[in-house]
């Protein structure tokens, strides 16, 4: 699903593409390579702003490699992702995270929050702690102060006067909340999860699908999320993009309930029939 | 499009009190904005107080143009506060998707959660808890130690499991590539022992016996202690932290549940490798540091290299060497037990892995010191 916008040349004005407001983020371009070795190629799509957006694929297809270059942690081979400037930037400037300076990287990074795959809880800290670190370090918040705001967001994500527990102490799924909790400590307006359901139970994995649903309606954030968790797929997503191992691109995007009827690639369809081809069912 | 800075208004109608929001009520706002949530709360706070007959307190944001946690937080406050004073809190006219986030921060958890105990701090607790911790540590190394027994058995009698290639890097990693950082620090320590003596030996016009000296303190002990203590913070930390790392990643479940002994696959090709290593980096640490001896020795006495070898040849019996080799051997044994057992001891998070290599370079140097007295004392004792 890609969104009309203008590409500046990227020789005189390189970090900046004008889109449109509505537009989040914008990748552009795209290729990955570990050690010299494609795993993505050519990716070009658009997240608009408050969809929750699947990057999907079977495993190995470079999901995870893919969310670790839009978040700014592993470098592509080629190509950009374009972010707005700042928060309060015109709206049609987008400015590339490959491509800036370190001031204006740390500016877009400022805009999103992760959530990685296992927590990644400091484990030295208590929830409460893990929270407000980012809001202690960036904020002029008096520390009272940031421990309310820490702990309404543990209590947003269903965690109210866990804030003396320490990572250790609490559940696998109850760290993930945490982990959101801390994604969001910013109130970011894009939030990344790479595979927030991973290791849950079904009811725990629906639980967080409902919190992200709620955050995503009551705070009107953008989310991308890195899953192959087909029910969350079809609970959640807005719009999704299908990565393929073999053809190391994109194969499919879209919203999954549409892929899954239109789509007749025969990945595609594999994937989100839990293996079954369509010409099996037909 | 700039922010606009967040301010409140108070405006008191009867028993009324009206608070009027504007701007943007922004996390990343400036320091002045950043105080105005406690600013506002404790101008609520003296409202209550000075005026008593206050009864309820109603919210405007019609000239709120930003918000987000920070002005949650404050609603939050000032929900609490009001509660606190008995004053009925209109939220009726705040915006749909704060209402919301309101009530979903207000969930309880599950009641199938148990409560956060406070952990008790007092003198009493924290001694009872440390003996407690100690005993049951001493335990965990007598337990270790005789697993160690029972795998270093099952190895002589052929039956314990091991990859082979695993003690020939152990023994790469912990002698061969350790000879770098072995000859500088016992040449070094060698020279230090040899500038001390040559000031004081020469006061006496006895400087020919500082090979003497150097020699025999060199091989009895002191190249063996310099050698085991930094075998302690190379090999036996990084032995505490691969174990240890591994047990969180639950490297060490899989090889049970595989039927394999970690204590056999892991445990022993680190024993055997430092135990076979020390000796021998003892023996060349000797040599290192009698040069360190000689440099000095030349420099500052005049004393040539055969003089000085001389003079040491003379002076070190077989019966120093084997002291000091066979005091490196137990150095060895020191430092794998405790790295090894510092690493299949630690707990499951980054933290514990942390505090498992530094509890095993601590422990080790400090019972290498302990036996090196014991040794040394026996030696005396035995006429070594």
């Amino acid at each position: 699903m890609m969104t009309d916008h203008s590409v500046n040349s990227h020789s005189d004005t390189s970090l900046i593409t004008k889109s449109s407001f509505a537009d989040a983020i914008i990748v552009e371009n795209l290729s990955l390579a570990y050690d010299g070795h494609i795993i993505q190629q050519d990716l070009n799509f658009t997240i608009k702003r408050n969809d929750i957006f699947i990057i999907m694929g079977s495993s190995g297809s470079g999901k995870s490699t893919l969310m670790r270059a839009m978040t700014g942690l592993n470098k592509p081979s080629s190509g950009d992702v374009f972010y707005h400037c700042s928060k309060e930037s015109s709206a049609d400037k987008h400015c590339g995270i490959w491509q800036a300076s370190d001031s204006m990287q740390l500016n877009i990074m400022q805009q999103f929050g992760v959530m990685f795959q296992n927590g990644a809880l400091f484990s030295s800290m208590t929830l409460l702690e893990n929270v407000s670190l980012r809001l202690t370090q960036t904020t002029k918040y008096s520390p009272g102060r940031i421990r309310r705001i820490a702990a309404f967001k543990l209590a947003l994500v269903g965690l109210k006067g866990f804030g003396h527990y320490y990572p250790a102490e609490i559940s696998g799924g109850m760290q993930k909340r945490v982990a959101i909790a801390r994604a969001m400590a910013m109130d970011p307006p894009i939030l990344f999860f790479d595979e927030p359901s991973a290791g849950l139970d079904p009811v725990s994995s629906k639980l967080l699908d409902d919190l992200l649903l709620e955050l995503q309606d009551s705070m009107g954030i953008t989310m991308v999320v890195v899953t192959h968790e087909l029910d969350s797929i079809f609970a959640i997503a807005n719009n999704a993009i299908f990565l393929d191992y073999e053809q190391k691109t994109i194969i499919a995007r879209g919203n999954p309930k549409q892929m899954l009827s239109d789509n007749r690639h025969e990945q595609v369809q594999s994937f989100l029939r839990r293996g079954k081809l369509l010409r099996d069912q037909e | 499009m700039d922010n606009v800075a967040p301010a409140f208004q108070i405006n008191h109608n009867n028993s009324l009190l009206e608070i009027e929001l504007k701007g943007d009520w922004l996390l990343d706002s400036d320091l002045s904005a950043a105080r105005l949530p406690d600013e506002l709360e404790n101008e609520l706070e003296q409202q209550f107080n000075s005026k008593p007959d206050i009864q309820s307190v109603k919210i405007t944001m019609t000239q709120v143009s930003g918000w987000n946690s920070a002005l949650l937080t404050v609603m939050l406050c000032l929900s609490e506060l009001c509660r606190q004073y008995q004053v009925q809190f209109d939220m009726t006219q705040l915006p749909l998707e704060m209402s919301r986030l309101i009530k979903l921060s207000a969930k309880i958890p599950s009641g199938s959660i148990k409560q956060h105990q406070e952990k008790d701090t007092s003198f009493l607790h924290n001694v009872g808890t440390n003996v407690i911790a100690a005993v049951k540590e001493v335990g965990e190394v007598i337990e270790f130690i005789s697993e160690s027994g029972v795998a270093f058995m099952s190895m002589l009698k052929g039956k314990a499991i091991y990859r082979s290639s695993d003690t020939w890097l152990i023994m790469q990693q912990t002698g061969a590539e350790a000879m770098p950082i072995v000859s500088l620090l016992n040449f070094l320590v060698g020279a230090i022992l040899g500038y001390i003596g040559a000031m004081q030996l020469e006061k006496f016009g006895a400087e020919i016996f500082i090979g003497d000296m150097v020699g025999v303190a060199m091989t009895r002990e002191i190249a063996a202690i310099i050698t085991a203590i930094i075998m302690a913070g190379r090999s036996g930390a990084a032995f505490a932290a691969q174990l240890g790392t591994m047990k969180v990643n639950e490297e060490i479940d899989a090889l049970r549940s595989m039927g394999l002994s970690p204590m056999e696959f892991l445990v022993l090709p680190r024993m055997i490798g430092m135990m076979l290593m020390m000796p021998l980096l003892a023996i060349y640490a000797n040599f290192m540091g009698i040069l360190g001896g000689a440099l000095v020795a030349y420099a500052m006495l005049n004393i040539t290299l055969e003089q000085y070898i001389g003079v040491v040849i003379k002076s070190v019996g077989l019966n120093d060497i084997a002291a000091g080799v066979f005091m490196s051997a137990v150095f060895g044994v020191i430092v794998a037990v405790v790295g090894c057992q510092k690493g299949m001891s630690c707990g499951n998070s980054a933290e514990a892995v942390g505090a498992s290599t530094t509890s095993a370079v601590v422990t080790s140097t400090v019972i290498i010191f302990i036996s090196a007295a014991v040794l040394t004392v026996l030696y005396g004792v035995l006429g070594i």
